[in-house]
């Protein structure tokens, strides 16, 4: 009896120490798995390999000082794109969409075009940067001269391509 | 004679105006036409299509800096300081300081070769502002041979092709009030560099009248005045 006692206080003391490695294992695993991802640029929205990245235009638009928070994932069907996202950026309305081919993309665009026509905007511009997309719409007058719509722009264009 | 032989004389006699009248027609329905163009475009998209920066409605000194193609809810106001190239872009020509733009801009001494970055299609196209002015671009490198640069003024080296008299009608830019406040460039004409061609446009000539041919024979594709035509029968 004392050896099986003696056993088993030393198996409960290995508990601890089994814990311990678990623990320290799935802190090590987390630590790769976060490396990793950083390394292989993962990124919070769905991306379409090789061509410009939605989240790469709004980090630069944020370093300029925009305010990008509430460009939010869409569906990226209506706009026969692999991943598109819209929202406002300076009171504008901004649609982003990247595609992975080309007749994709024209098809995509002739959309965007039609549907500023269709809401008859005050201001409104389709440009394209690699098989990226983005269509700026200013329904409210809130920049008549088109000068916040060139920053965008620029901004958009400066993003290196893949 | 019978009311209805007369009824079909009438209707049947051409219609003779007034060469002088006959010339302000055709100006009347060229305008109109090109008006009509851009609205019935227009109408048709819901929006109104430009390329590159322009004056803003109603051209009364706010400017659109949007330096790509766009479009607009509001159509041109004027469309003698624009030409519409493909898909019905409009493409501003004018002097853009005159109706209020404010940035980096290039002085013409006169008439010359639109010669613009972003409307190749415009490449064989004249700027017809006989007045020294700006625009906001300089001539686009395949053009530069037809300019001279000297005092920071561009001067015109070349001797015009026929699309200069032909398109003459957008003269009709020279009639384009600027807004309050313009300068326009200094430019001394008696310091032109060498070999400076100034681009003039002859005087228009004036309609062939229905009367130039001699009595009795009707000039090739003029009905002979006051004879019956037989049909299928050249009188």
């Amino acid at each position: 009896m004392n050896g099986s006692t003696s056993s088993t206080r030393a198996t409960l003391n290995e508990i601890p120490n089994r814990i311990g490695f678990a623990a320290r294992s799935a802190l090590m695993l987390a630590a790769v798995l976060v490396v990793a991802s950083g390394v292989s640029g993962c990124r919070r929205r769905p991306h379409v390999k090789g061509t410009v990245a939605v989240d790469d235009v709004l980090q630069t638009w944020n370093e300029s000082g925009l305010d990008t928070a509430s460009v939010e994932n869409v569906d990226a069907a209506p706009w026969a794109a692999g991943a598109c996202s819209r929202g406002q950026v300076a009171n504008l309305d901004v649609l982003m969409c990247e595609y992975a081919t080309d007749d994709s993309l024209a098809r995509g665009e002739q959309q965007m075009q039609s549907e500023l026509a269709r809401e008859q905007v005050s201001t409104g511009l389709v440009t394209r940067t690699s098989r990226t997309l983005m269509a700026i719409a200013d329904k409210r007058e809130s920049d008549p001269t088109g000068q916040t719509i060139m920053k965008l722009v620029h901004g958009f264009r400066a993003v290196r391509q893949p | 004679m019978p009311n209805r032989l007369r009824l079909d004389r009438a209707l049947r006699a051409p219609l003779r105006l007034h060469p002088r009248l006959r010339h302000c027609l055709f100006w009347l329905i060229l305008f109109a036409g090109t008006s009509g163009a851009a609205t019935l475009a227009f109408a048709q998209s819901g929006v109104a299509k430009y390329r590159g920066i322009h004056p803003l409605s109603p051209h009364q000194g706010r400017f659109c800096y949007i330096d790509l193609p766009h479009v607009h809810r509001i159509p041109p106001p004027d469309l003698r300081v624009y030409r519409v190239v493909a898909d019905n872009q409009h493409v501003f020509v004018g002097d853009p300081v005159a109706l209020g733009y404010d940035g980096l801009k290039f002085t013409y001494a006169g008439p010359h070769p639109l010669a613009m970055p972003n409307a190749p299609e415009l490449a064989a196209a004249y700027c017809y502002i006989e007045k020294p002015h700006y625009h906001a671009h300089a001539p686009v490198e395949t053009a530069r041979a037809a300019f001279a640069l000297k005092d920071d003024v561009y001067w015109t080296v070349a001797a015009p092709t026929p699309e200069f008299e032909k398109d003459r009608h957008n003269a009709w830019i020279n009639q384009v009030q600027p807004i309050g406040g313009y300068q326009p460039p200094a430019v001394d004409k008696a310091s032109a560099p060498p070999g400076h061609q100034p681009l003039v446009l002859p005087p228009a000539q004036a309609a062939p009248t229905a009367h130039a041919a001699p009595p009795g024979r009707g000039a090739p594709g003029n009905r002979p005045t006051g004879a019956t035509r037989r049909k299928g029968r050249t009188p």
